[in-house]
């Protein structure tokens, strides 16, 4: 629970960072696969404790802060990530 | 086979080959190895033979960036406060004054030979200056860190040395990312754009913000494993907010990295580990790529270069002498201490990689040139100055005869032990 809290937190810090960013930043890619990983650690964490594998959690992560969702990870920064 | 490929098969063989032999060659000939991959990525770079293309090396520019935040985290985990107050304050001074005295005059001979050789006014010859005089100041941390083990931290030249390696490189660390704030570009997305010092306290809050929530995001965790992960996506995060708002990663890094060492408890080793275990590797791409990047300047940069490497030598000879006479140190440290700070690795070269990649900087490849000539002219001897440092001091020929023999003549399993002074350590700062 103190994980998904600090997650939360660190989202509203990444929208703000966001907000005075320029418009194509060349960390974006960066700052989101860092998030994306913390989020699939938290949310595997997660479903760990209702006997789910943490494999659910992680694709949870993907999905939710996805582009098709939440966007905290945009579209141009998965296509940045594509080496990883 | 493509680029990147390749690329990742070269770095598992550097990370192999210094696993296996160069742990083995450092130890027993004092050689650090870092310059070879510096070599080894210019000549497969696009400016000679051009086995690694521009594509594939832009590829890799998130890993190089993400190194720099890695090894401003590895710096910070060094500055556990417990330890480093039971050092005298005397330490940290001449240390700061010898980092100050460097600084000082490699900008201002930098200003000079920019002025002289572009007709710059010295405003705008100012930003590179300092930037080339943080290069300047850093000093190699892989030396001193091979000297610790080799040596113990019983002599007081050793902990001076050690002392001085980390006060370089927070000093340079400091400058860079203070430079990267006073130039940086507008944001006209705001509805003011933030001044210097905004910037400036901005690059601070990420790294103080980022290592509160991340100290509690880890909590006692002790898995390698799962500290792994979390630290990786800390620092992967925190770099790329600096990066994004381009503000250098190394003080975000920097500031996370003192956070966790000095709030962790029971799992400060098990953080030091899992942060290690990718130190090496993260290094090398930074080197070969860095080495594969650099591009020849348009200027002539020969004076410049020229320049930076003396007053470079100068400064750090000169001003560590200066600093421990001024601080009654010199019966101790003996007048020629400051050849042991000669020598430069990664640091260097993650500064000026950092200066290369913003897009209003100026002389940028003249500094990246600056920085890869002095880390190639002194990183493999680093150690080694380090040693006759050691070795040649007034402190260690007074001390026990164990230290008469040269440490190269020694076993590496035993430490060569000098006495510590009761007057000039052990008691709190």
């Amino acid at each position: 629970m103190r994980r998904l809290v600090i997650l939360a937190l660190l989202y509203g810090c990444i929208q703000l960072i966001l907000l005075a960013g320029p418009a194509e930043g060349s960390g974006e890619a960066i700052l989101a696969f860092g998030f994306l990983i913390l989020a699939a650690y938290s949310l595997g964490e997660l479903v760990k404790q209702f006997n789910l594998p943490k494999l659910v959690g992680y694709l949870a992560a993907g999905a939710v802060f996805g582009p098709s969702a939440l966007a905290a990870v945009p579209a141009d920064a998965v296509e940045e990530l594509s080496a990883v | 086979m493509s680029a990147s490929l390749l690329l990742v098969i070269l770095v598992a063989v550097a990370y192999g080959a210094a696993k296996v032999a160069f742990q083995w060659i450092g130890r027993h000939f004092l050689i650090v190895s870092g310059a070879e991959y510096l070599l080894l990525g210019i000549l497969l770079g696009p400016q000679v033979s051009g086995v690694l293309s521009e594509d594939a090396l832009r590829a890799f520019t998130p890993f190089m960036t993400l190194s720099l935040g890695w090894m401003g985290a590895m710096v910070g985990m060094h500055l556990y406060l417990p330890a480093l107050v039971r050092l005298r304050g005397v330490f940290y001074r001449v240390a700061f004054v010898q980092s100050l005295i460097t600084l000082s005059v490699v900008t201002g001979a930098s200003v000079v030979v920019f002025q002289y050789q572009f007709g710059v006014s010295a405003a705008y010859a100012l930003v590179p200056s300092l930037v080339l005089g943080a290069v300047a100041t850093g000093s190699a941390a892989d030396a001193i860190e091979l000297i610790v083990r080799r040596l113990g931290r019983q002599s007081l030249v050793v902990r001076q040395l050690e002392v001085a390696v980390w006060m370089d490189s927070v000093i340079a660390i400091v400058t860079l990312s203070l430079v990267l704030c006073l130039s940086h570009v507008p944001a006209p997305q705001l509805v003011r754009s933030p001044t210097a010092v905004e910037w400036a306290v901005i690059s601070v809050m990420i790294g103080i913000v980022g290592g509160a929530l991340f100290h509690l995001f880890l909590g006692e965790e002790r898995d390698q494993d799962r500290l792994f992960i979390s630290l990786a996506g800390a620092i992967i995060l925190m770099t790329g907010a600096a990066t994004y708002l381009r503000l250098s990663p190394l003080l975000p890094g920097l500031l996370l990295g003192i956070i966790l060492v000095n709030t962790s408890r029971r799992n400060r080793s098990e953080i030091m580990g899992a942060l290690s275990s990718v130190e090496r590797p993260l290094y090398f791409v930074l080197l070969l790529c860095g080495g594969a990047i650099w591009t020849p300047s348009t200027n002539a940069w020969f004076i410049p270069v020229g320049v930076f490497v003396v007053a470079r030598w100068l400064s750090k000879v000169g001003g560590a002498r200066i600093a421990a006479r001024f601080n009654g140190m010199l019966p101790i440290l003996g007048p020629n201490w400051g050849r042991a700070l000669l020598g430069q690795g990664g640091l260097a070269v993650a500064i000026a990689f950092n200066y290369l990649t913003e897009t209003n900087a100026f002389f940028p490849n003249i500094i990246f040139t600056a920085a890869l000539v002095s880390v190639l002219l002194t990183d493999l001897f680093s150690a080694r100055l380090m040693s006759a440092a050691v070795v040649a001091s007034p402190h260690t020929q007074r001390t026990s005869g164990a230290v008469a023999v040269p440490p190269e003549a020694q076993p590496p399993e035993a430490p060569v032990t000098a006495e510590v002074g009761p007057d000039a350590a052990g008691g709190p700062a």
